[in-house]
């Protein structure tokens, strides 16, 4: 998998580019939209960098930026973690696929990956093999991806596409894209029982 | 080290700083705070202008919100709705 890495060596170069991307099968960007907590009718246009919540908004509610590629369904959330959750992700896959990457400025990394309203993957890709990865769900595919600490992103990136077949791209980040104002995760999903357990 | 489904590892001082990386406590906390710290410290960079090489003090603003007694699975928090406000 490093010679996928490589072709996405942009996403390491700068060091505050944090975000969590989904690619989803069988739903429909609407469909993907309310599964986040937005509303498909008032969309922005906006560039990835103009699509971050502001400095008021941060802690109550966050942008995703929903289009189709194809057969696929893409969200990306500039600084958010909707995507991270795992029952964003049973509900997101409740009709196909889904697999997302989510990186912070914590240094936290993670793939999750979820089939038909069920989470089959929710790990840290840099923990696999050490104590730090304990608690997590792993997939065998796991032995298939090369996660390489010296490029994290572009080996997070390279594993959604090994997954899905669909190539992230750079030009997506500077293309305006219809993009969705969405709660906090946390709040949409407060009582929801085991929201955060894969 | 990571021991529940819903934690993850975090460290201070943050990793995104000079003293960060090896040397720093980690502890396990819940997913939710990791999210929140790392969305909150993104944010401060960004909109505070904080570039690199800059110092800066981190304060806690609301100490009575945050979990007294470390992560045993369960999010202890006082308030675990919201991030950052």
């Amino acid at each position: 998998m490093w010679q996928l890495a490589e072709k996405y060596s942009w996403a390491d170069k700068d060091p505050d580019f944090v975000c969590t991307i989904a690619v989803v099968t069988d739903t429909s960007a609407s469909d993907l939209v309310r599964a986040y907590g937005g509303d498909p009718d008032e969309a922005a246009h906006l560039v990835f960098t103009d699509a971050w919540p502001s400095q008021s908004d941060f802690g109550t509610h966050f942008y995703v930026q929903v289009f189709t590629e194809g057969a696929f369904t893409v969200a990306v959330e500039p600084n958010g973690w909707t995507g991270d959750v795992p029952e964003i992700a049973r509900r997101a896959s409740a009709h196909g696929h889904f697999v997302s990457t989510y990186w912070s400025m914590s240094g936290v990394s993670r793939m999750t990956e979820a089939m038909a309203g069920k989470v089959t993957a929710h790990f840290d890709p840099f923990a696999v093999g050490y104590s730090g990865g304990m608690g997590d769900l792993q997939p065998d595919w796991i032995e298939d991806a090369s996660f390489d600490l010296d490029r994290p992103n572009a080996s997070c990136l390279a594993a959604v596409e090994l997954r899905t077949g669909l190539e992230i791209k750079a030009e997506w980040f500077g293309r305006e894209l219809p993009t969705y104002r969405v709660p906090d995760p946390d709040v949409m999903l407060n009582g929801v029982e085991n929201a955060r357990e894969p | 080290m990571k021991k529940y489904t819903d934690g993850s590892c975090d460290e201070y001082e943050f990793a995104s700083t000079v003293q960060g990386g090896n040397g720093a406590r980690t502890e396990e906390v819940p997913s939710r705070e990791q999210a929140c710290q790392g969305g909150t410290l993104s944010t401060a960079y960004r909109y505070q202008a904080i570039a690199d090489g800059d110092d800066f003090l981190v304060v806690i603003s609301n100490p009575g919100s945050i979990a007294t007694a470390p992560y045993q699975g369960q999010d202890t928090a006082e308030d675990t709705t919201s991030c950052g406000s």
